[in-house]
């Protein structure tokens, strides 16, 4: 008897403190939930009639061509930076993370003020050719994922160079001694070996794409979550809206079970330490990877750059207030990526130590979902949630404490948002640590504190920082939630951008949106450099 | 470097508590910043009192509104759409508020009937043209471009934005479902680009000949036309023999439970002053909801026109059956 509770108590407590981390989303997951308690069935109708079939159609096209872009830009781009040496290599290994710091939606109209009719571009090609013809502006389903694909290639560029970086040689030297071609070698063995990072980077990209509004809207592209705001802004029907933010997350949560399938499927541990040389490009080779990275470094951030100052320039610059702003967009990137970071470690340990355990692994797959939910979705759940505790606590204890417009509801909702993005970064460093490591240590008599603050951390260093900047950069460029949830007279460089571009005042919202870039730039620097 | 970390994080703490004074002023506000902050910063100067806003689409503010119910702190809801003032005092979160300079100040069509809203400001939602390829003379009204004479050469802005749902709910208003329907089905037909996501991309798309006509509120017109006097779109005033210009309001009531009634009134008989009146219609090239008032001479320059006199909640009262009108007709 007593043996059982001894056994059953260091179970009990990770699965406690998992399911009260978890907590705080369960909210607006019930919520959303609540709503079909209030059926719409005449709404529906609508929606299944005229609304959803052509949603769908572009969201699952969209979702396709980004897998596709970004694992076309990703894969080969972390390659050659982390396996092969060319010209330009070392700054260009950084430079390729910097459309990281660019917002989708600030991409986007900068792009479609490139691209459209009226633009530069065309302008030049009609001045030419003399033909008053329409070219490819851009907008809809191919140009959305393109220039969606421009900005979220990263995140996998990102993961799957840490893999790579961490493979060492003996696998890809085995298989060459067999006679394989150096390109036969990577397909076949360092790209299955690197497959967790190339579906957390995918699940990333495609999970930013299905949550996002601006940026799809800005490029004329209907998609799920277009529809649950129109349902919402247009029709009056909050209900609704939250039934279909419904569908959507339990498409998404299918697509993340999916993920694990595939990632615990294909574990295979690299033993080798023995870093692996590069292959060094000549000739037609290091043109053709100078001329692809470049490429892409161009279209990812040059070019929509170049675009923003161009606005710039011609747009009035308020510095004090600007400043103010940014200030406080930096900070509450640092305060969420501290929070998300700490969150993250306790839950991706305590997985690591139990990982069969479905009453510890369901609360942690819970609270990652947040990062599917549109931000206004989920902002406005937590928002009506909170003060609806408010008006409780005011009727039950008289106290009138200010819940939903402060800062600690703002945290709460980004927190919820991007904790994905950390826990996928800090999970897949706790996943790479070989546990030979702690079991020799632990061996040799190091007690668990030992353990952690001599071996793991030190070792997961470049992974926790990976989430710590990562999570900063996702927070200052979000949106919506930081909109809804801002304490009144307290504005994020987002907001601002939001305040302009939603009035059409292109060119004044280019100095807040490059500015939202320059902060982005520092953690992106020191991103690439933890990862060396 | 701890050290530092921890300042850091003390300083953001610091700056995310932003305190505010008993008598200071909070409004909700669906105009965006850029347009409101000059009129508020030229009222904290002339009487002292400080104003605030919170700034976001009107339908979560009047869900947050709705949710705070008497503990709310905000005293002013101001919306850029009649429907959306409508829906909030539908739901009973504006207060009446009885006023004589208000109800003198704003004509009767331009203003709740209840006294929960009043119009601070008009948006004529109209015809642009491109006065290199389209003579006035060939257009007439709003249901007019559904004519297959303009296949291919006109633009529009996507369905999703309140302005265009509510013209179409003042359509079916004024010549029922059906007809509205088979116009906007007619409209579409006619489209020479995907609907845009604004009226300034629409404008600069008929200067450079992506199409000839569009439908957009005359402020964006004006902007672009101030930068640019010589820019090759004139606007044009439909309806003129029958309904009149589509209008809508930019507005604002006072909230149910605002703490600071009294000097939320008097901040909104201020904005409907002539001093106040002056500043915000001419921030954006907008028509003064007061009669009287001088025209930005942008603005005067479009020349005087009939207004559809319908008083604006129909708009606010018929949206939803407009949206799914736009959804059955196709448009994006």
């Amino acid at each position: 008897m007593r043996a059982s509770v001894a056994r059953s108590l260091p179970r009990a407590l990770p699965r406690t403190t998992a399911w009260l981390i978890a907590l705080p989303l369960f909210v607006p997951l019930l919520w959303l939930g609540a709503s079909w308690a209030t059926p719409q069935p005449d709404l529906w109708a609508h929606l299944r009639a005229y609304v959803l079939g052509d949603v769908l159609r572009n969201t699952l096209g969209l979702a396709l061509l980004l897998a596709l872009g970004v694992s076309a830009l990703g894969l080969p781009l972390a390659w050659l930076s982390a396996r092969c040496d060319y010209p330009g290599r070392r700054w260009l290994d950084w430079a390729l993370v910097l459309p990281l710091a660019l917002p989708g939606y600030v991409a986007a109209f900068a792009w479609v003020g490139l691209l459209d009719y009226a633009g530069p571009l065309q302008s030049a090609w009609r001045a030419l050719s003399g033909s008053r013809a329409a070219l490819h502006d851009g907008r809809g389903v191919i140009g959305a994922a393109l220039i969606l694909t421009l900005v979220l290639y990263p995140y996998l560029y990102l993961l799957a160079r840490a893999a790579f970086l961490r493979q060492g040689a003996a696998a890809f030297d085995a298989a060459r001694s067999l006679g394989r071609t150096p390109w036969s070698a990577f397909v076949r063995v360092a790209l299955p070996l690197a497959r967790p990072a190339w579906v957390a980077g995918l699940s990333l990209a495609l999970l930013e794409a299905l949550a996002d509004f601006g940026a799809v809207s800005i490029l004329g592209v209907d998609t799920f979550t277009t529809a649950i705001y129109k349902t919402w802004f247009g029709l009056y029907s909050l209900p609704a809206a939250a039934q279909l933010s419904c569908v959507l997350l339990l498409a998404v949560a299918a697509v993340l079970l999916v993920e694990q399938a595939l990632r615990s499927r294909g574990r295979v541990s690299e033993r080798s330490l023995r870093p692996m040389p590069r292959l060094v490009l000549r000739g037609w080779r290091a043109v053709a990877a100078c001329a692809f990275t470049l490429g892409v470094f161009a279209f990812g951030f040059v070019i929509p750059v170049a675009r923003l100052l161009h606005w710039a320039l011609r747009a009035p610059l308020a510095w004090r207030p600007l400043v103010e702003v940014a200030f406080n967009t930096l900070m509450l990137g640092v305060a969420v990526a501290v929070a998300v970071l700490a969150i993250a470690f306790v839950l991706a340990a305590m997985e690591r130590r139990a990982p069969r355990d479905a009453w510890l692994r369901a609360p942690i797959f819970l609270a990652n979902l947040g990062y599917a939910i549109p931000g206004t979705v989920l902002a406005v759940a937590l928002m009506l949630a909170l003060l609806g505790t408010e008006a409780w606590l005011r009727a039950r204890w008289q106290a009138s404490p200010v819940l939903a417009s402060g800062v600690l509801a703002m945290g709460l909702a980004l927190t919820l948002r991007f904790l994905r993005v950390g826990y996928g970064s800090v999970e897949s460093g706790w996943r790479a640590l070989r546990p030979e490591l702690t079991e020799a240590a632990r061996s040799l008599g190091a007690s668990r504190g030992q353990r952690l603050w001599q071996i793991e951390l030190p070792l997961l260093r470049p992974s926790l920082l990976a989430a710590l900047l990562l999570v900063g950069v996702e927070v200052m460029k979000e949106m919506p939630a930081t909109l809804m949830l801002r304490p009144p007279g307290w504005d994020t460089l987002a907001v601002k951008i939001y305040g302009y571009t939603s009035e059409g005042l292109w060119h004044e919202a280019a100095w807040p949106a490059l500015v939202l870039i320059v902060i982005g730039l520092l953690p992106v620097r020191w991103l690439v450099r933890a990862q060396r | 470097m701890r050290n530092q970390v921890w300042t850091m994080l003390l300083l953001a703490a610091t700056a995310l508590s932003p305190a505010r004074a008993a008598d200071e002023l909070l409004v909700y506000s669906e105009r965006k910043e850029p347009l409101i902050q000059p009129i508020f910063e030229t009222y904290t100067r002339e009487t002292g009192v400080k104003v605030t806003w919170l700034t976001d689409a009107a339908p979560v503010l009047i869900e947050r509104l709705a949710a705070e119910g008497e503990a709310t702190r905000a005293d002013l809801f101001m919306a850029v759409d009649a429907g959306n003032l409508w829906q909030a005092a539908e739901r009973g979160l504006l207060a009446k508020t009885e006023s004589p300079a208000l109800d003198a100040a704003i004509p009767a069509n331009l203003r709740d009937p209840d006294g929960r809203w009043f119009a601070l400001s008009q948006r004529a939602r109209t015809i642009v043209y491109s006065t290199e390829r389209v003579k006035p003379e060939q257009l007439s009204t709003y249901e007019a471009l559904a004519d297959p004479q303009w296949k291919g050469r006109l633009c529009l802005r996507s369905s999703k934005k309140v302005y265009n749902q509510s013209l179409t709910a003042t359509l079916i208003a004024r010549s029922g479902a059906e007809q509205t329907e088979a116009v906007v089905q007619g409209w579409v037909a006619n489209l020479a680009a995907v609907p845009f996501a604004d009226d300034t991309l629409l404008v600069q798309a008929i200067a450079a000949g992506q199409c000839d006509v569009g439908i957009v509120n005359t402020y964006y017109f004006g902007r672009l036309q101030k930068d640019d006097p010589a820019i090759p779109v004139a606007v044009f005033w439909p309806n003129q023999q029958d309904a009149g210009v589509h209008v809508n309001i930019s507005g604002a009531g006072i909230v149910a439970h605002s703490p600071h009634k009294e000097a939320a009134r008097k901040l909104l008989e201020w904005l409907a002053s002539d001093e106040a009146q002056d500043e915000f219609a001419r921030l954006n090239f907008e028509y003064p909801a007061k009669a009287g008032i001088a025209l930005d001479p942008v603005v005067a320059a479009w020349g005087e026109f009939k207004r559809d006199p319908v008083n604006v909640v129909e708009a606010g009262r018929r949206q939803a059956e407009a949206v799914r009108l736009m959804d059955r007709a196709g448009w994006k």
